[in-house]
């Protein structure tokens, strides 16, 4: 096993390879530069996270305050167009995981449809959301001053519904951002510029996108099950 | 013959296979309908942790396998473990003054404004 000096160097295959971006001058190895990026991604993501912690602590607070007028909000709120949302993101999030278990496998195409595949579920996602706003805004339900629902017009309901727009507003914000990345992904992965070696934005778009699922997973209890 | 360093995908990636994302996709459908079920029951403060709870398994499913967190690093272990830490703390803090408020009287809800849009909720 020891090398002899007649040994030929051994070949990094992500260093051969025809996609290999710049090597950063930091970085030994392509496996480090993948490993940090990922990590770069993560420390980012948690600062999302702590930003979407402002809202949920807010929650928690008011629905201590005006626990009643919460739950006859959750009650007005629409639990079936909730429900069907979360179970359309909770399904891209698993093509987005499939499609970077495919780029990891060197198989690129099939990574790039599936990338479309979570884009276009990640649409419907928006259109129920729009459909749901609608819905709510003909009942009065709107947030802040706007608000002029007569049937809840106690203050615990009036924050409830502004704070249900400002989460799902920042969330759905999110989601449009989310839907940009996956398809710049997209895209390169449709151009074959990614392999098994060289993939991390693929990576990073999907872990946006787990977040974007993560957030929703709690949103939806929140907003629309703890009547 | 010698290693060269481990390539872009270490050999850990291959821990969670198409058939593992498929099953958590199958666990994640089924606590859905759970949570929603046990909603429907409508058991009081049961109902918030129920929720919650499964809010949580939930995520913690998501993140170990869609996001590879079983394949992580230590650092990045160490950054989601401590921003779940501050953003409990934040929460508790956060919650803890209203619910623990007993040297004054609350103030009295703010009356309603008048709505700034007549007819916004009018057809």
């Amino acid at each position: 096993m020891s090398a002899s000096p007649d040994t030929p160097e051994v070949v990094d295959p992500a260093a051969a390879s025809p996609v290999a971006p710049g090597l950063g001058d930091q970085y030994d190895t392509y496996a480090r530069q993948h490993r940090a990026r990922l990590f770069g991604m993560w420390v980012f993501l948690v600062s999302e996270l702590l930003i979407f912690a402002g809202l949920f602590s807010l929650y928690a607070a008011y629905r201590a305050e005006y626990g009643a007028d919460f739950a006859a909000g959750i009650e007005h709120n629409n639990a079936t167009y909730g429900t069907i949302n979360t179970l359309v993101l909770i399904t891209s999030s698993f093509t987005v995981a499939a499609a970077v278990h495919a780029v990891r496998g060197g198989r690129t195409r099939t990574a790039a449809r599936l990338l479309y595949v979570t884009i276009a579920i990640g649409a419907v996602f928006l259109v129920i959301k729009g459909l749901e706003y609608s819905t709510h805004l003909h009942e009065g339900f709107a947030p802040g001053p706007y608000y002029s629902n007569t049937e809840l017009p106690q203050f615990g309901a009036r924050m409830f519904f502004t704070l249900y727009y400002i989460a799902t507003g920042l969330h759905g914000l999110h989601v449009v951002v989310g839907l940009g990345l996956l398809a710049f992904v997209a895209w390169k992965a449709h151009r074959l510029r990614y392999d098994e070696y060289h993939h991390v934005g693929v990576e990073m778009a999907g872990l946006y996108w787990h977040l974007v699922d993560v957030i929703w997973i709690f949103l939806w209890p929140v907003l629309y099950l703890m009547g | 013959m010698a290693h060269a360093q481990t390539p872009a995908q270490a050999p850990a990636h291959h821990r969670i296979t198409a058939r593992t994302n498929l099953f958590v996709w199958v666990a994640l459908v089924v606590l859905t309908a759970l949570s929603y079920g046990a909603s429907r029951l409508h058991l009081g403060t049961a109902d918030i942790v129920i929720a919650l709870v499964i809010a949580t398994i939930k995520t913690a499913l998501v993140m170990l396998y869609f996001m590879h967190v079983l394949e992580e690093t230590f650092a990045t272990r160490a950054a989601i473990g401590l921003a779940v830490l501050l953003f409990l703390t934040l929460l508790l803090i956060t919650v803890g003054d209203p619910l623990t408020r007993r040297t004054y009287p609350r103030a009295p809800a703010p009356p309603a404004p008048a709505p700034v849009l007549q007819g916004l909720g009018a057809d």
